[in-house]
């Protein structure tokens, strides 16, 4: 595959993770903080938020499985979530804890449990996609092209 | 939302300053858009510290401010914030105000306001959150003529958020997820950045 076509296949790609909310306006604005000074921004950052969120999954585990569980804690856990997601552009995983929040506030348990499955789920399914959006940027970089950019507005 | 309908920053005390400031944004906002006036080094020579708790959150803010010619001393909750300001505290980060023997104050160490121009600073985050290092920071600069500009980040939308923000002496009020162009101008129409745009 030439360069061409891999710069197309990878707009393409990223294309798609806007059309299924997986990614939003806010990761165009990453993308746009990187240049040669800061050339591994965007793949920092986003690392960054992989360890962080983590952390903070088993962080949650960890509280619904206590005896009584603290559920301003979990809130603050989901709070911390919630802002990391949304500062990448991690649409889904950040809608996800949301509701999550919502349910901390009613205090269920049970309720909590298959929400944080289903924050995990959302986040794996996000941390999936973008680890082969850069897997596709490196190729295009390798095959001596550019990474081609996303117009905000499109 | 502005009376000209753009995105705001409040960041002021009475409903005349409210208004002229908010114009002022703006105005500085549209020609921003207009013109692509957020020039690489809008906020050269500005230091900035930023209060955040969330790694993630903390280096995109950094490399925002960074990238428009700005130094950034990152800290992770409000009672570091406080410290870096000067502001001394108990082990306890308990705030002046109400002096009763059992209560410890703030002393007051150097000052070094002129180093520091801008704190963003997350209201929620813990150990001290924003609204109680507001207080102290605000408490400290009593009687010498100081005023740091201070700008919440905030993850809330909310008006009685917004309120409270100003209640405790912040001046601005951003909500996450950060909008660059809307900090930029937020940060030059606090530290009074008057280019050929502005028309006030």
């Amino acid at each position: 595959m030439d360069v061409v076509q891999l710069q197309s296949r990878l707009s393409e790609y990223l294309k798609s993770l806007f059309n299924d909310g997986t990614l939003d306006g806010q990761f165009l604005q990453l993308q746009q903080l990187q240049d040669e000074s800061n050339p591994d921004f965007v793949v920092e950052v986003v690392t960054l938020f992989f360890s962080d969120s983590e952390k903070l999954l088993d962080d949650l585990s960890s509280s619904l499985e206590q005896p009584n569980v603290d559920f301003r804690k979990v809130d603050a856990y989901v709070h911390q979530l919630k802002g990391s997601s949304s500062s990448i552009g991690a649409q889904r995983v950040k809608n996800a804890c949301i509701a999550f929040r919502g349910l901390c506030e009613e205090q269920s348990i049970p309720a909590c449990l298959r929400c944080l499955q289903l924050v995990k789920q959302e986040y794996l399914y996000a941390k999936n996609k973008l680890e082969t959006l850069f897997k596709l940027e490196k190729q295009v970089v390798a095959a001596g092209g550019s990474i081609p950019s996303l117009d905000a507005g499109s | 939302m502005n009376e000209f309908g753009e995105r705001t920053s409040s960041h002021c005390n009475n409903e005349e300053c409210k208004i002229t400031c908010n114009k002022r944004v703006s105005l500085l906002q549209q020609s921003m858009r207009s013109n692509s006036c957020v020039t690489k080094k809008s906020l050269d020579g500005l230091r900035i510290l930023l209060a955040e708790d969330t790694p993630v959150l903390q280096r995109v803010a950094s490399i925002m401010l960074e990238k428009l010619g700005a130094r950034v001393l990152a800290v992770g909750d409000g009672l570091q914030a406080v410290k870096a300001l000067n502001c001394e505290v108990d082990s306890e980060g308990t705030e002046s105000g109400q002096h009763s023997s059992n209560e410890k104050r703030i002393s007051l160490a150097k000052m070094q306001f002129q180093s520091f121009y801008l704190v963003p600073m997350d209201s929620q985050i813990l150990k001290m959150d924003g609204y109680r290092a507001t207080k102290i920071i605000r408490k400290s600069e009593d009687g010498t003529g100081m005023h740091i500009p201070i700008v919440a980040l905030t993850a809330h939308g909310m008006s009685s958020d917004e309120a409270k923000c100003m209640e405790v002496g912040m001046n601005a009020y951003l909500t996450k997820p950060i909008d660059y162009e809307l900090m930029v101008s937020t940060i030059m129409s606090l530290t009074r950045r008057k280019d050929s745009m502005d028309e006030e």
